[in-house]
């Protein structure tokens, strides 16, 4: 039993990683806190849902399609709403980040329940009721193939920061941008182009969370809340920690609900960050 | 000679609040303009000066962003609510909710506001949906007070009440801000440890504008329930009630006593017009109004003259020297 608990904890805790690995990307390049992040994750979940819904797309094939279409709003969102921050002095640039995507929020969400209306909604493939069992443990198919999904994605991410030239200038810009832009790195398309990394990971993890919960025009601030909290437990701009953190949270999660019962589950969750933030501000996971 | 404009500035202020304030005295008065629904619309943009006043001392003097702000409103509309069906005074169960919020703010204040900048805002975004959680888990449903309190309803005497704490959250606020704890403030805001360097502590007035702050929000608060006669502790302590007096402040001008009173009557009436024209769609214009105000006004609406003239000159300048970009 309590196995299947952990189990399970790790299983969330994996979507939870996801979610905040874009965030965090975001975060440790532009020092921009995107609250609007949650939004685009329910957006990459809606696309995945109708690319299922109206053209049988598998959910697992539409990942890559999700993650494109993420990849070119983030670089919109980018042009339009981030790049004009920049002609602020630089201690107001992350506060009105946090005030222009939070107006995102409000316009993201409502635009998409006019379009889709409230209602909940979930993607269920023919195998999405398939659970394998091992050792007593009861292990559903999808949240391991997404387990499976999520990991591909992170080496993918991880090789692309560090193997490829322009993986190295972002995280150059993220360590100091003036000296890196001293260096003939393009701090703006460095930028443009976090972003739209940023926003895919969102649909990934959007795509994920529509295959294993469901997706309503207004669930994205529940998402934004753990990803703060991961990210807060992993230290901010740290994307390596990220992941540890979000199983973390997940496994946490899970027991509590066991001993507590579900209704608090975000309140264990929400104090244990506030306890981490009082007494580690730094992160748990950081030198 | 500064001094001598200041002074007059000063008191066209004062003259121009009084002649608003009478005005409102007298409104209920005419018979015609007394009904409900101009009465409940001003009461709604009193609860939104109120809250964004409170919102704009922390935010625009202090510098530090609160993003739990409903929980310090909630939790005042919540035991006022409970202290009437106990069988409290109305008056002294408002208070009390003010009181008892302030308490509250002292309670997550003194920890939280030990955190900086973005950690302080999502500490106190994350303990208030913590409340709200837990709140609701707590009391499901509708709080309502009993019957006999609806015997006695007068929407003019409510009006009136709310009319009262508008004015004393400005003047609390106009006094503090004009005072040494606002020039300390001041100096916290712009840099903390410059502060802190020439003898302020900045955990003392941080902590003492935080407890005001929630202090108003709870009264807020009280006067809210008591208006309404019923609450969903869900609903009260719901992010809107932190993002509206937020957006509100900023439309208007944070760090200005006229910005938040300013943005609190366009961003109601606002609201008003167009959730009876468009319906929902009306989120979705304050979304982009707000926006538009952050990236192009900076300072908000109240300062519009002076972001209009700094658009212009950086035209002229920009023409005349055809400089390489700054990104």
């Amino acid at each position: 039993m309590v196995a299947q608990v952990i189990v399970y904890g790790i299983i969330i805790g994996v979507i939870y990683g996801l979610v905040a690995t874009g965030l965090s990307l975001l975060f440790g390049v532009m020092r921009y806190m995107n609250i609007a992040h949650g939004s685009f994750l329910i957006i990459g979940g809606y696309i995945s849902y109708w690319l299922f819904t109206l053209w049988h797309m598998d959910p697992f094939v539409s990942i890559p399609v999700v993650m494109l279409a993420m990849f070119l709003l983030g670089l919109i969102v980018y042009r339009v709403l981030l790049s004009p921050l920049g002609k602020f002095p630089e201690g107001q640039r992350l506060g009105n980040s946090m005030l222009i995507t939070f107006g995102l929020i409000l316009v993201l969400d409502n635009v998409m329940c006019l379009l889709w209306t409230s209602d909940v909604r979930a993607v269920t493939t023919s195998y999405s009721k398939v659970v394998l069992e091992l050792l007593g443990v009861r292990l559903p198919l999808i949240s391991l193939a997404v387990i499976g999904i999520t990991l591909i994605v992170i080496i993918a991410l991880h090789l692309f920061l560090n193997r490829t030239y322009f993986g190295k200038s972002i995280r150059a810009t993220a360590q100091n941008w003036e000296a890196a832009s001293l260096l003939g790195i393009n701090i703006d398309r460095t930028y443009l182009v976090a972003c739209g990394v940023s926003m895919a990971l969102a649909g990934a993890a959007g795509a994920a969370v529509a295959l294993m919960y469901s997706i309503t025009p207004y669930s994205g601030l529940q998402w934004l809340l753990r990803a703060l909290v991961v990210l807060v437990l992993a230290g901010l701009g740290s994307i390596r920690g990220v992941f540890l953190a979000g199983v973390l949270l997940g496994v946490t999660e899970q027991v509590s609900v066991f001993f507590i019962g579900g209704e608090y589950r975000a309140v264990v969750g929400l104090g244990i960050f506030v306890l981490i933030l009082l007494l580690k501000p730094q992160g748990l996971f950081r030198q | 000679m500064s001094n001598i404009k200041e002074i007059i500035a000063k008191s066209k202020m004062f003259v121009v609040g009084g002649i608003v304030v009478l005005i409102l005295v007298l409104l209920p008065l005419v018979e015609n303009i007394g009904n409900n629904y101009i009465l409940t619309l001003l009461f709604t943009v009193f609860i939104f000066v109120i809250l964004s006043q409170s919102w704009n001392l922390m935010g625009g003097y202090a510098g530090q962003f609160n993003l739990g702000l409903a929980a310090y409103f909630g939790s005042g509309a919540l035991s006022c609510s409970l202290l009437i069906s106990v069988g409290l005074s109305s008056y002294v169960a408002i208070l009390a909710g003010g009181l008892l919020a302030a308490a509250l703010g002292c309670i997550v204040g003194i920890p939280t506001l030990r955190l900086h900048g973005i950690y302080f805002a999502i500490g106190t975004l994350a303990i208030a949906e913590a409340l709200r959680i837990t709140v609701a888990n707590i009391f499901p449903g509708w709080s309502l007070v009993p019957s006999t309190y609806w015997e006695t309803y007068s929407i003019i005497e409510r009006y009136y009440i709310c009319l009262a704490l508008v004015v004393i959250t400005i003047i609390i606020v106009y006094s503090m801000v004009n005072s040494q704890v606002g020039l300390a403030l001041k100096a916290i805001r712009d840099d903390e440890d410059a502060a802190k360097a020439t003898g302020i502590n900045p955990a003392k007035y941080k902590i003492l504008v935080f407890i005001i702050s929630s202090f108003l929000a709870g009264l807020a608060g009280g006067v809210f329930c008591y208006f309404r006669g019923s609450i969903s502790p869900y609903h009260q302590f719901s992010v809107d009630w932190t993002f509206g007096p937020l957006m509100a402040a900023c439309i208007g001008g944070l760090g200005t006593i006229t910005g938040p009173i300013l943005g609190s009557i366009i961003f109601v009436l606002l609201q008003e017009l167009l959730s009876q024209t468009v319906g929902k769609a009306y989120f979705i214009v304050t979304g982009v109004l707000f926006i538009l105000v952050i990236l192009f006004l900076p300072g908000g609406l109240v300062r519009s003259r002076e972001s209009l003239r700094r658009f212009l000159a950086g035209l002229i300048s920009r023409k005349s020297e055809s400089n390489t970009s700054l990104f």
